[in-house]
């Protein structure tokens, strides 16, 4: 028979100090995870609405980029900014999707508190469309003769880029 | 040997606890490294297209042959088409004017090139905004200003140019249609000028004043005259690129007082990356 006192173990004391432990660690862990999760998923609807906002102004800036000339030389741009709302004409050179031919288009950005959109006018028709519902402001502050600065702000993000015209 | 086994078993849950924070931490890293290489592609691929597009811009002032077969490239005489600029000009008060005999002009080349003598007034009145035409500017960017539909306009593109007013019509280089329009002759008198003109039996502007004066003696050449030139110099000329048989880009070259090829305006429609 094997007496038991010979046996390492430990005290009903120290196991109690143990699980009380491993509860308290657990306890902590779980609210770090639900923490961890909840501000991830809240970064990644920032980062998601960032990109968002970056592909937007990228869009901005290749219709800026293929935009004809005035005959002055610069590129065929005029915004109009009123109360956060900015809206943007572009006249752009480019091929149509219809037939592949050369076609000319005026393009008209619309940033306000109801979002941003884009819309279309040409000869293949009139197209508009919806690229962001959140509610933002948007200016333009020109920084150079052929550079312009576009911000747009929401409640909590600002993003702009530097374009050159 | 008591004492080393409890600390063993305390070692667990602060181990647990380390590979938790580790596995969160590395999920968000590996979120942000994700769109950042993204991102990063999505900038090399822009830096890509832009030394795409330098590279095939310096075609324009190179006549050398391309490295790689999918790839041509040919040149447009620009020199011989008519120059938009003298439509208008402007006077010492800085309003600028139509020229009635220039309008006229415009008005007949729009018709022989596009058959839509109307467009002349669209043109002129667009370029009455302005009273100095830059480099830069080129005749697809005018159409597009004034909403003139590019598969009609582009037919234009073989009758007249826009360029600053010092680039004169050369006459040496210019077809029987644009002589036709420019002097309001038919089509046999144009024909015998340009012949004329390449033989160097009208080496000048005053044997062709002579030679238009025996077609309509009525009539005074002398101002549209003013606006010619009789050289064999090209002082203008486009070059298309184009890649297995697909034009993808236009470039509008013009030369310089200083006799210096220079960029007048580049389309680039798409970038060919390969």
């Amino acid at each position: 028979m094997i007496d038991v006192k010979d046996i390492p173990a430990f005290t009903l004391i120290e196991l109690l100090v143990s699980i009380a432990l491993s509860a308290l660690l657990i306890i902590l862990l779980n609210n770090q995870i639900m923490n961890s999760i909840s501000s991830d998923k809240i970064i990644k609807t920032k980062v998601e609405y960032r990109l968002e906002i970056e592909n937007i102004l990228s869009h901005l800036e290749a219709d800026i980029l293929s935009a004809s000339h005035l005959p002055n030389g610069q590129k065929s741009f005029k915004s109009n900014n009123l109360n956060d709302q900015l809206n943007i004409a572009i006249k752009r050179i480019g091929i149509s999707s219809i037939n592949q031919e050369l076609l000319g288009a005026e393009i008209i950005w619309n940033f306000s508190t109801s979002g941003i959109s884009r819309s279309i006018r040409s000869k293949d028709g009139n197209f508009a469309r919806t690229l962001s519902n959140r509610n933002i402001k948007a200016h333009i502050d020109k920084i150079g003769v052929n550079i312009i600065k576009i911000i747009i702000k929401s409640d909590n993000f600002t993003k702009s880029k530097l374009i050159e015209l | 040997m008591k004492n080393k086994f409890r600390r063993e078993g305390f070692l667990l849950p602060l181990a647990i606890l380390c590979i938790l924070i580790v596995a969160v931490i590395s999920m968000n890293g590996f979120f942000y490294i994700q769109q950042h290489t993204d991102r990063l592609m999505q900038s090399q691929n822009k830096i890509k297209v832009q030394e795409q597009k330098k590279k095939f811009s310096k075609l324009a002032f190179q006549n050398d042959n391309l490295e790689k077969l999918k790839y041509s490239f040919n040149y447009l005489n620009l020199s011989g088409l008519y120059n938009l600029s003298s439509v208008t000009r402007t006077d010492l008060d800085n309003k600028t004017h139509i020229i009635r005999e220039q309008f006229e002009i415009l008005k007949r080349l729009t018709d022989s090139c596009a058959g839509q003598p109307g467009l002349a007034t669209k043109i002129t009145n667009y370029l009455l905004n302005y009273t100095d035409i830059q480099k830069g500017f080129g005749l697809i960017d005018l159409l597009n200003e004034i909403s003139i539909p590019l598969n009609v306009g582009i037919k234009l593109l073989p009758c007249m140019r826009i360029l600053p007013r010092s680039y004169k019509i050369n006459l040496s280089l210019a077809s029987e249609e644009i002589l036709m329009a420019y002097f309001n002759i038919n089509y046999s008198n144009a024909r015998q000028l340009s012949k004329y003109i390449t033989d160097g039996i009208t080496p000048n502007k005053e044997s062709i004043n002579s030679y238009l004066k025996l077609i309509n003696p009525e009539k005074n050449f002398t101002s549209l005259l003013r606006n010619t030139v009789i050289s064999s110099q090209l002082d203008h000329r486009g070059t298309v690129l184009e890649y297995d048989g697909e034009t993808f880009a236009y470039l509008d070259t013009v030369l310089d007082k200083q006799g210096i090829w220079v960029k007048n305006r580049n389309f680039f429609l798409w970038v060919p990356l390969n």
